[in-house]
């Protein structure tokens, strides 16, 4: 374990009584607690932490925090729970934090890869357009090759075992940042009882005063820190104020909605957290009013060299100094184009570093700054920039010219030795989210930035954020942001440079090199130099948009935090057009990565859908049966016995359909409580057939269309009373039909006096089928005489069962003589059992969804969703006998189409195989003749419904056939994967009759 | 033949208590009602028949002697009561009879959940997108909405905390396990719901 | 993720809701006295407007009732909404 050099004595936020052992790409070393991984790397010396995605260039610590685009490490080697792309600048350290370094190989320090840098000159943007452009698919050889080279982390490659979840959120004010404007802007809002949330990125409230010398700034008569801490204390007290730390606004959505991602425990050792509580949270935020304080982000400069570790941002090594006690290097040059950065220098030199150089590209920079510097005797140098730095793995020495004020050199070079070259190309707003809601930004030429044109749809920026860098004028914002009412905002007294801050716009140093040797990047993350720029815009892209897809410029994990800006500048200056006229790309969510664990919550796994359940669904479980999912509902499909199959038991339960008696649970199906003096006449319009005169205790077949002549749903409705129905649906028709009922009811029909009740739930079902059945109902039934001349099919019958009140229906789906037998639910399992108890002296056979469906399929009934696809009329299904000639329905006049009244449209139809052991499989296209190939063989249609039937020992077949009906007795054929098409014979879909009329 | 046996929704889930953090547990009221009618016309046979006044507002309800009333919609209630309901039909269809009016008994469709304990807001919160501040969800306020997936009426009766919620019957084991797996940070076990059987495809 | 007022039930989240496109398309009368074509313009054939647009929706996650809102199709804002019956209201905005 090493120790850390370049930790200083005293200062930062971190805990020097808690050493922190951690572990990076294999070497072991110590931090403190508080630190992140960037922060304890520097404290060991270290800077080189990644290779760049492209040109596998070292890759250090350019930024402190989420705006960092290059140090991205992979945490952790459980491949359930390995993390790629982590920004070491946002890592909080635990002991025995493993971090390893990604994209290169063997190792960070010698990585083969880097021989794409040696290439670079002939792997500029496109290459892989350009290069790849190949025979038709020789991508696909290309790529595989290709992803390996170029590519970052790995994934994780198991099931995630942590757990996420989502909260709804109301609030009046979101805050967004929890700097000192957040943080008054928070004060100022809760102050009127107003529900608050806080959201501060990360794990520390008090911004930019936290980045500072603990005495540089002065709010209400405290040292900045301690302001801090007194509001936090304030806020912490007020019971509708929520502050949440690690916690990003990923995403504004319409309407104030805001996604927050927490990160709730990914800082703490294993073992120290919480198995109660998720890894994440989503807080799912809705927001009467956004303010944004989420400060600015600055500018690297662009320059030859310009990537190499140890070349940091300004504002990231005071970060680092005053957060962390971490001094970023003893020699430091600075470079700048604004007054910001030299702060930099005057703390790097109180933390005992040497400063080499003061290097601005101004010609007069602020004569208090050059008074300050020149005591401290630090050498200054104006009008001046960086035009190269050398070093292999970390910045060694840079290369000073003289600058022509016109893109030009003066000539005068000068070289300097150092370990840190601290750079700042101006500061841009944190306009992300802004720009996400819709807000329009404007170019400002006195910070050489973008910012907010001003409020947008109930959102205000403050600060930084929209370009206020004076700490005064930034929290009067604040405070005006959440009330315009509020008292004075806080008073402030600052000495930090932001006071008077001055910036000339540099998007582009000039080089002492060839063009086609200078690598100036300006995307560090996807390897995206000036000169690519320059090139897409030459080559015709000639927007922003187009550009940045073109050169990957900001479209890596950080999203171009520290890029854009100059990267929309350099274009602008290529089109020679102004930057403001040129603008930015479109900024949309995520703001930073977020985990699909998060945007998944809790729902997943078990929860993430509900399974309806019938109340006889344990006496399923215990009867061993094989379920699917119809709807959302969970029906049994076979019931196969201990060793049996599932065909076998398919079998089983068919023959004892029709030879002894079945029993099925129904209780799927939809029910409509149907009730008004319009009820006949409802039903009459939006069925096919005819309604008026249904007597009470019958009941209907009925056919529902959508308006345009398709079959949508069907199902019997039984009449209760001249006003009152009992409509049933099918099982996954049941809440559209519903919903498709009440919309006609409330738009197209309000003058009808019906009301609609869905009673699905109410009743539990079953249905009993077979030529035993019944003596098994006469067992059953208190009060109603079974016996088809008494009960005869299609009426229904009120009374009970042992004394439970019941509703049966003698209705049939299997051709069989049948009784549907409806009780409340909370006796549908005791029904069911019941039935299983009195049943067995008849051998009474449960079956499930896959024997209903293929008994129907004897008979050559129709499953609305299953032979239709909203594509085929009742005319098509040959049920013409269904349209009623008296009145309109629902979607009658589509029936008289041309198109629909077409004799060649695809009919219903049954198929016999000529081989009765050949069962097609379902979707099979049917086609004209045996010869598939030359010339085309006409397709004629599609298999919809296929089984083997058990009771007429041969496959059956439903199809939708052209002109099908035409062409009974025709052979057509099957087309089959691997094998030759197979003869079957076209006949009518009632397969049951045909056999009886044999017989 | 065997005794009837009724069965409730959730008669499978043994009630949940954790301190005075967060308690779950089935509430099967014996009867529940919907009413559908014109409120311009039946409020006051409706107020004669029962002594409830329909309430007329989202959110609002009318609590009588045996019976509450919480408004769905403009023309819908739902009718909650202790008792068996088939006194209060009879009664309604008699104060009712001249108008237009539907009266449908769903005392088995729906399953009822308590929630209470002093984090019962927060763990609503987690499934349920309305606001359920004290300010905009004060005691007796009772809605239709969303729980994650499910359509649910939702009702506060008393500040205590006490939610009762209403699902659709087969809906509510899949909500009683979101409902317990929102819990965990107080202590609530997570759940299996009884729907997860294996699907098996031959 | 725009949020809806319901004219019954007040602002919900959009997840409570489902759309029914174009609002103000009236079922003809008497379909049967229609030729192919005008019948197709009633089934098939609705406007794809960029701007304000009024569209039907139902709240069927709380009162399972039918309204119409007018939203701007470009920024997804509800300028406003309205009950089945009631008048477009007007808008200063195309």
């Amino acid at each position: 374990m090493s120790a850390q050099p370049f930790r200083l004595e005293q200062g930062g936020l971190i805990d020097r009584s808690r050493p922190i052992r951690f572990s990076f790409a294999g070497k072991a070393m110590q931090g403190y607690a508080g630190d992140t991984l960037a922060s304890a790397l520097l404290a060991n010396g270290v800077h080189l932490v990644a290779r760049s995605f492209k040109y596998h260039r070292p890759r250090g610590i350019l930024g402190a925090g989420s705006e960092d685009p290059a140090a991205l490490v992979q945490v952790g080697r459980d491949p359930a729970t390995i993390v790629p792309n982590v920004r070491a600048t946002e890592l909080e350290l635990w002991d025995g934090l493993e971090a390893f370094a990604q994209n290169c190989w063997p190792s960070l320090q010698v990585d083969v890869g880097e021989i794409n840098d040696l290439a670079a000159r002939f792997l500029p943007s496109g290459f892989y357009y350009k290069t790849f452009m190949g025979p038709p698919g020789s991508w696909m050889t290309f790529e595989p090759t290709i992803r390996r080279a170029a590519g970052l982390g790995r994934c994780p490659e198991a099931p995630d075992p942590d757990r996420y979840e989502h909260v709804n959120r109301h609030c009046e004010v979101l805050v967004i940042g929890g700097g000192p404007v957040g943080l008054a802007a928070a004060r100022t809002a809760a102050a009127s009882g107003a529900r608050v949330v806080l959201a501060e990125e990360t794990p520390y409230l008090g911004g930019r005063l936290l980045n500072e010398a603990a005495d540089s700034s002065m709010i209400e008569g405290q040292a900045g820190r301690a302001w801090v801490e007194a509001v936090t204390a304030e806020l912490a007290a007020l019971p509708e104020v929520t502050v949440l730390r690690r916690t990003c606004a990923f995403g504004h959505y319409d309407d104030n909605w805001v996604g927050l991602v927490e990160d709730v425990q990914d800082h703490l050792h294993p073992e120290e957290r919480d198995d109660r509580l998720p890894r994440q949270r989503l807080w799912r935020v809705r927001a009467g009013h956004v303010v944004l304080a989420t400060g600015a982000v600055e500018r690297p400069l662009v320059f030859h060299g310009n990537d190499r570790p140890g070349v940091m941002l300004a504002g990231a090594v005071r970060t680092f100094l005053h957060r962390y006690g971490v001094l970023a290097g003893r020699r430091a040059v600075v470079f700048t184009n604004n007054d910001g950065a030299w702060q930099t220098a005057f703390d790097l030199a109180s933390a005992g570093a040497e400063v080499a150089a003061i290097v601005d590209v101004r010609e007069a920079p602020g004569a208090e700054l050059v008074a300050r510097a020149q005591a401290l005797q630090m050498p200054i140098h104006a009008r001046a920039g960086v035009i190269a730095t050398r070093g292999r793995r970390r910045v060694a020495g840079v290369t000073v010219a003289k600058l022509d004020g016109a893109g030009g050199l003066r000539g005068d070079q000068a070289a300097f030795d150092c370990d840190l070259l601290a750079i700042s190309g101006g500061w841009s707003p944190n306009v992300a989210l802004f720009s996400q809601a819709g807000g329009a930004l404007v170019f400002d030429d006195a910070i050489a930035a973008f910012r907010p044109a001003g409020a947008h749809r109930g959102m205000q920026v403050a600060g930084a954020a929209t370009g206020t860098f004076a700490l005064a004028d930034a929290l009067a914002e604040a405070v005006a942001a959440v009330d315009t009412t509020a008292p004075q905002p806080p008073a402030t007294t600052s000495v930090e440079s932001f006071e008077t801050y001055s910036v000339q716009p540099t998007w582009e140093l000039p080089s002492a090199l060839p063009p086609a040797r200078t690598r100036a990047f300006v995307d560090l993350q996807d390897d995206v130099t000036a000169k690519d720029l320059h090139l897409a815009v030459q080559e015709g892209y000639a927007s922003v948009e187009l550009a940045k897809r073109y050169t990957t410029l900001g479209m890596g994990t950080d999203q171009g935090k520290t890029s854009g800006t100059n990267g929309f500048a350099i274009i602008a200056r290529a089109l020679d057009k102004p930057i403001g006229e040129v603008g930015v790309t479109t900024f949309r969510p995520p703001y930073k990565p977020v985990s699909f664990g998060a945007v998944a919550g809790q729902h997943v796994g078990e929860l993430f859908h509900p399974r309806r359940t019938t109340p006889m669904h344990e006496a399923h479980v215990e009867a061993g049966a094989v379920f699917e999912l119809v709807g959302d509902w969970l029906r049994p499909r076979v019931y196969p016995a201990p060793g049996e199959s599932f065909d076998d038991a398919l079998m089983r339960e068919c023959k004892a359909a029709r030879t002894g008696v079945v029993v099925l649970d129904a209780s799927t199906l939809g029910k409509i409580d149907v009730r008004g003096p319009d009820a006949r006449t409802f039903l009459n319009r939006v069925y096919t057939n005819a309604w008026l005169k249904l007597a009470p205790g019958r009941c209907r077949y009925g056919l529902m269309l959508n308006e345009d002549g398709m079959v949508f749903d069907d199902g019997v409705t039984a009449c209760l009373a001249d006003d009152h129905f009992h409509m049933t649906t099918t099982t996954g028709g049941a809440a559209k039909v519903l919903s498709w009922l009440e919309e006609y009811l409330q738009t197209e029909w309000p003058e009808l006096r019906v009301y609609l009740t869905s009673a699905t739930e109410q009743w539990a079902v079953a249905s009993i089928s077979g030529p035993l059945a019944p003596q098994l109902m006469a067992d059953l039934l208190d009060d109603i005489d079974p016996d088809p001349d008494a009960f005869p099919f299609m009426t229904h019958r009120t009374g009970h069962v042992a004394g439970v009140p019941a509703r049966v229906f003698r209705i049939s789906f299997t051709g069989e003589l049948s009784y549907e037998i409806n009780v409340p639910t909370r006796y549908g399992l005791w029904l069911w059992n019941m039935l299983m108890e009195r049943g067995a002296a008849y051998g009474i056979t449960p079956y499930g969804t896959e024997g209903m469906h293929l008994l129907r399929a004897e008979k050559g009934f129709i499953i609305a969703g299953q032979d239709t696809d909203g594509t085929v009329t009742l005319i098509d299904l040959g049920m013409d006998w269904a349209v009623k000639k008296s009145a309109d329905f629902i979607g009658r006049r589509s029936l008289f189409r041309s198109d629909t009244a077409r004799d060649d449209r695809r009919q219903l139809v049954g198929l016999r195989t000529e081989d009765p052991a050949f069962v097609i499989p379902e979707g099979s296209q049917i086609i004209e003749t045996a010869n598939e190939q030359q010339p085309r063989t006409p397709m004629l249609g599609h298999v919809t419904s296929s089984y083997f039937s058990p009771n007429l020992d041969r496959s059956i077949a439903l199809a939708l056939v052209e002109g099908g009906r035409g062409l009974m007795g025709q052979t057509v054929y099957v087309a089959r994967a691997g094998a030759s098409p197979a003869p079957a014979v076209i006949c009518a879909p009632d397969f049951l009759a045909a056999e009886q009329g044999e017989a | 033949m065997s005794a009837p046996v009724e069965r409730t929704p959730l008669g499978h889930r043994d009630p949940i208590v954790v301190g005075d953090e967060a308690r779950l547990a089935e509430h099967a009221p014996a009867g529940l009602l919907i009413l559908r009618c014109e409120p311009e016309a039946a409020a006051e046979p409706f107020r004669l028949a029962t002594g409830v006044d329909l309430p007329r507002a989202v959110g609002t309800t009318g609590i009588g002697d045996d019976l509450e009333a919480l408004w769905l919609g403009p023309d819908e209630w739902v009718l909650i009561t202790a008792a068996e309901p088939t006194r209060l039909r009879e009664r309604l269809r008699a104060g009712l009879a001249e108008q237009h009016y539907q009266l449908v008994d769903v005392s088995d469709a729906y399953a009822g959940i308590e929630i209470g304990g002093r984090h019962a807001r927060n763990l609503l919160a987690k499934l349920v997108t309305i606001d359920l501040h004290p300010r905009a969800f004060a005691a007796g306020t009772a809605v239709a909405t969303m729980l994650a997936k499910s359509s649910i009426w939702l009702w506060l009766t008393a500040e205590d905390p006490v939610f009762r919620l209403f699902v659709r019957r087969s809906h509510a084991d899949h909500v009683w396990c979101l409902l317990s797996d929102a819990g965990r940070e107080w202590g609530l076990p997570p759940a299996i719901p009884i729907g997860r059987v294996p699907l098996q495809v031959p | 993720m725009f949020r809806i007022t319901c004219p019954y039930c007040g602002p919900r989240e959009p997840t409570e809701f489902t759309n029914g496109g174009e609002a103000h398309i009236s079922r003809p009368q008497h379909p049967e006295q229609l030729s192919d074509a005008e019948w197709a313009e009633f089934v098939f054939m609705r406007s794809n407007t960029k701007g304000v647009f009024a569209e039907r929706w139902c709240h069927s996650g709380g009162c399972r009732k039918w309204f119409n809102a007018l939203r701007d199709t470009a920024t997804d804002e509800i300028l406003a909404v309205y009950r089945v019956g009631e008048d477009r209201p007007w808008t200063d905005r195309a």
